[in-house]
């Protein structure tokens, strides 16, 4: 058998160093006795020199129990881990005989000669796996819950963070910054799609009634496909034969898609009609609904346009005023779109003047920054200007005129920096 | 961070503790031990988990700034190269396991058990003396005759270890080879026994000779020697009672019994009496604290235990419901052979903070690798930077499963 596929660990066994690691233990060999302060430390010695002779009879006994199992012929898989107490119950587990070295290199895989008839190679991997997988299981219960491994301490880092955050609100202002303001100010406001009011469309019961319509449409379409195949040929026109159908008895049907006005014209000429086949078919109610062609007969395209051209000849005919018939203020809907627009309107110019003053003052504050760091320039500068003069008077000399001349216009830059700074934060306060 | 913090009078009688911190305290009581100084350093940083309002107190100035650099406790102990674990089958070629470390094993630090001359001299007076010497003298022959098996085994061991060599040179495993080791190992096998054997009779001789020596001290006490215990023997004898706690040793395969390192204790395990304990105690000011306690007695009627506080200074004997005390570990667990009994790395623990009697929150930092070492642990402490104390080294005695019913506040 290779070594590399050897199971066997080979342990380096020995005997601890007494006179190196234990001197109460030698000193008492040596005759010289122990006293009883010196029997807690002798204690320790022997429970270390204890532990690792046990070690060692751990390991010669896994090992000695592997070469048991070779002996009789069975396949003892490398122990990944270092060998432990489970090193028997895995052995049982594998009943595969011993591989040949040729076929060394895969090991893992299968063991191919001679495994016991009815284990298959699937079997041999799944085996392993669940192996694998129950390791963790047998040990959960010893360990209990103190044993669970928990996340390590986390740092605090809420002061770096905190920093960090605050970081952006307090650096200077650059001119990127104020490019991204003018961005913004610039923007074109291309709020006007949110300002229109859109035309009404159909109402949703319409909607919904085709929609539902088409859905039935396509489960029966389905279940007939699936019966038989014949019927094939007819089925694409039958959804739009229903459509219009639908579309028809929408219009004749439904009193709904007739405006208000349209509908008080229509009551207005036909009321005694009404009246008349309210008498003849009693519980008929609605209009139009007892004329289904009438709507058609008048040939009109659609239910608004009629709607329209009555409120215009109306107006034309000075029957009605022009703002009369706002009925739309008692719609809902259009109620909240227009105070949401209206709020709409005011925050974006709310934004709009505060971003111009946001402008306004990242732009000042550029001029500040810029005074600032020439006020410490010329800080600088007269710090210079001082250390000279100091040294001068350290080796008891009169400054240079030079020098003197360079502290005074030094400090007068100073000064002329420092009253433009005082300007600009007066004309922003 | 210390008891009295649990105290209201914190101005009177407890100026011991905080004179001359560092220095006069140390020295009068920890001279010979170094050890100790460095887990006294802790103490220091200690002083930033007293209660803000006895920070504000004017005593704090004696105590010098609770954010005192602290070096680790203990120089973390030759790790690492030599050990057993790290050389198995990481690198292509084949490696043969190492047992031993190659380095030689730490020097083995014991607090020794403070005892005053008195004491000392009650026992030597005893009856019992006698019978110490007698089995002194036992455990002087088994330890030589351990020795003689240990000297004998050598060579064979020396055998095995030339062949295993032989066979890695030869990188396969022949079939005589096969059979020749597996002698050598059945008579290693015996012989290992046999070396186990006596070193169990040696440490057993041990142990009768410490319970010996505890029965004495308890009548010696008994008999009217009632000198108080100072703070600084008390600390002591903690640490002693941690270090020599006996090492849980089992045939192989066999799991750590309950209460072995960290294996918590059966549903409806009774701490016996004098044993050791941690409890949940509210102190005079409504906080609750996890202090270190003896029990004295159990009312199974009530399910009540009585407990004295191991602060004698505190002399206070409290009633507490079940709930509220947790049994100490009673033995070690064995880094080499029963790492599943220790508490993992990360694991949030209550445990005994040095040179104090209660128990507080802390993560594990590092485990032992040895029976003699001792966890490092992280305290829970707002007022480090990072919310954490610096490392400091707990004895397994001392550090015991999180209670998630009594978390102080």
């Amino acid at each position: 058998m290779d070594l590399k596929d050897c199971p066997l660990s080979l342990p380096v066994v020995g005997s601890l160093d007494h006179a190196r690691s234990l001197p109460r233990y030698t000193s008492l060999l040596n005759g010289e006795g122990v006293a009883m302060e010196e029997l807690d430390g002798l204690q320790l010695e022997l429970e270390l020199l204890l532990s690792s002779v046990l070690v060692r009879q751990v390991a010669i006994s896994n090992n000695l129990s592997i070469i048991y199992q070779l002996e009789k012929g069975k396949y003892v898989p490398k122990p990944a881990t270092s060998p432990g107490k489970k090193m028997k119950r895995e052995d049982s587990d594998r009943p595969f005989k011993k591989m040949k070295d040729s076929s060394g290199k895969s090991r893992d895989v299968v063991p191919t000669p001679g495994p016991p008839p009815g284990v298959k190679p699937s079997k041999v991997l799944h085996v392993k796996c669940s192996v694998q997988k129950y390791e963790p299981v047998f040990d959960v219960p010893d360990l209990g819950p103190p044993e669970q491994p928990k996340p390590p301490p986390p740092k605090n880092d809420v002061t770096n963070r905190f920093w960090a955050y605050v970081e952006q609100y307090c650096q200077e202002i650059t001119v990127d910054d104020i490019k991204m303001l003018e961005e913004l100010v610039n923007v074109p406001g291309d709020d006007s799609d949110y300002y229109k009011t859109p035309p009404l469309g159909r109402h949703y019961t319409l909607r919904w009634a085709q929609e539902d319509l088409q859905d039935e449409q396509k489960e029966g379409l389905k279940l007939n496909e699936g019966k038989k195949k014949g019927v094939k040929a007819d089925t694409p026109d039958l959804p739009e034969k229903l459509l219009k159908e639908v579309d028809m008895n929408g219009c004749s049907d439904d009193v709904a898609p007739l405006g208000p006005l349209t509908q008080r014209l229509i009551a207005g000429l036909v009321e005694e009609n009404v009246l008349v086949s309210d008498i003849e078919n009693k519980g008929m109610d609605g209009l139009g609904v007892t004329r289904p062609g009438l709507i058609k007969s008048l040939g009109l395209s659609s239910a608004s346009s009629i709607e329209k051209r009555i409120k215009k000849e109306l107006q034309d005919q000075g029957v009605m005023e022009s703002d009369y018939g706002n009925e739309d203020d008692e719609d809902e809907i259009l109620c909240e779109l227009r105070r949401c627009q209206s709020e709409l309107r005011a925050v974006s110019q709310h934004n709009a003047t505060q971003l111009t003053r946001l402008l306004n003052l990242a732009r000042d504050s550029l001029v500040r920054h810029d005074l600032k760091k020439r006020l410490r320039d010329a800080d600088h500068k007269v710090i210079e200007a001082y250390r000279t003069i100091a040294a001068a008077r350290q080796k008891k000399k009169t400054p240079s005129k030079k020098d003197k001349d360079f502290a005074w216009k030094a400090i007068k830059d100073r000064e002329a920096i420092v009253r433009q700074l005082d300007l600009a934060s007066n004309n922003n306060c | 961070m210390f008891k009295e913090h649990r105290n209201e009078d914190f101005g009177s009688g407890h100026q011991y503790y905080y004179c001359g911190i560092g220095g006069d305290f140390l020295g009068v009581h920890h001279n010979s031990w170094s050890d100790y100084c460095s887990q006294a350093i802790g103490r220091n940083s200690k002083v930033g988990k007293w209660p803000p309002h006895i920070m504000g107190k004017g005593k704090d100035k004696n105590l010098g700034s609770p954010k005192r650099s602290v070096d680790s406790p203990k120089s973390p102990k030759m790790r690492g190269s030599g050990d057993a674990s790290s050389s198995s089958s990481s690198s292509p070629a084949y490696r043969r396991e190492q047992l031993l470390r190659s380095s030689p094993l730490p020097p083995i630090t014991v607090t020794p058990y403070p005892l005053s001359t008195s004491t000392e001299m009650a026992m030597a007076m005893s009856s019992e003396a006698q019978a110490l010497q007698e089995r002194v003298k036992v455990l002087s022959d088994v330890v030589h005759e351990l020795q003689r098996s240990r000297d004998e085994n050598i060579p064979h061991m020396n055998a095995i270890n030339q062949l295993s060599d032989k066979i890695v040179s030869e990188e396969k495993l022949a079939v005589s080879n096969r059979n020749k080791l597996k002698g050598m190992y059945e008579k290693c096998s015996v012989d290992t026994e046999r070396e186990v054997t006596l070193m169990k009779k040696a440490l057993n001789t041990v142990y009768q000779i410490r319970n010996i020596r505890h029965d004495l001290r308890i009548q010696a006490k008994n008999s009217g020697n009632k000198e108080t215990i100072r703070r600084g023997a008390l600390m002591k004898m903690l640490l002693n009672c941690a270090q020599t706690l006996p090492l849980w040793i089992g045939s192989s395969g066999e799991k750590p019994p309950p209460l072995c390192g960290a294996v918590p204790p059966e549903q409806n395990y009774v701490a016996k009496v004098n044993d050791m304990v941690a409890c949940l105690v509210r102190g005079s000011e409504g906080e609750d604290n996890w202090i270190l306690a003896e029990v004295v007695n159990y009312n199974a009627a009530t399910n009540k235990y009585e407990v004295d506080d191991i602060d004698e200074e505190q002399k206070e004997r409290h009633t507490l419901s079940r709930r509220r005390v947790y049994p100490l570990p009673l033995m070690r667990a064995n880094p080499e052979l029963n790492p599943e009994a220790l508490y993992s790395k990360g694991s949030i623990v209550m445990a005994l903070y040095p040179q104090t009697t209660c128990f507080y929150k802390a993560v594990i930092n590092r485990l032992p690798t040895l029976a003699t070492e001792e966890y490092e642990v992280l305290f829970e402490d707002p007022t480090y930077a990072d919310g954490f104390s610096p490392p400091l080294m707990v004895a397994q005695r001392y550090v015991i499963q999180i209670k998630e019913g009594g978390k102080k506040k």
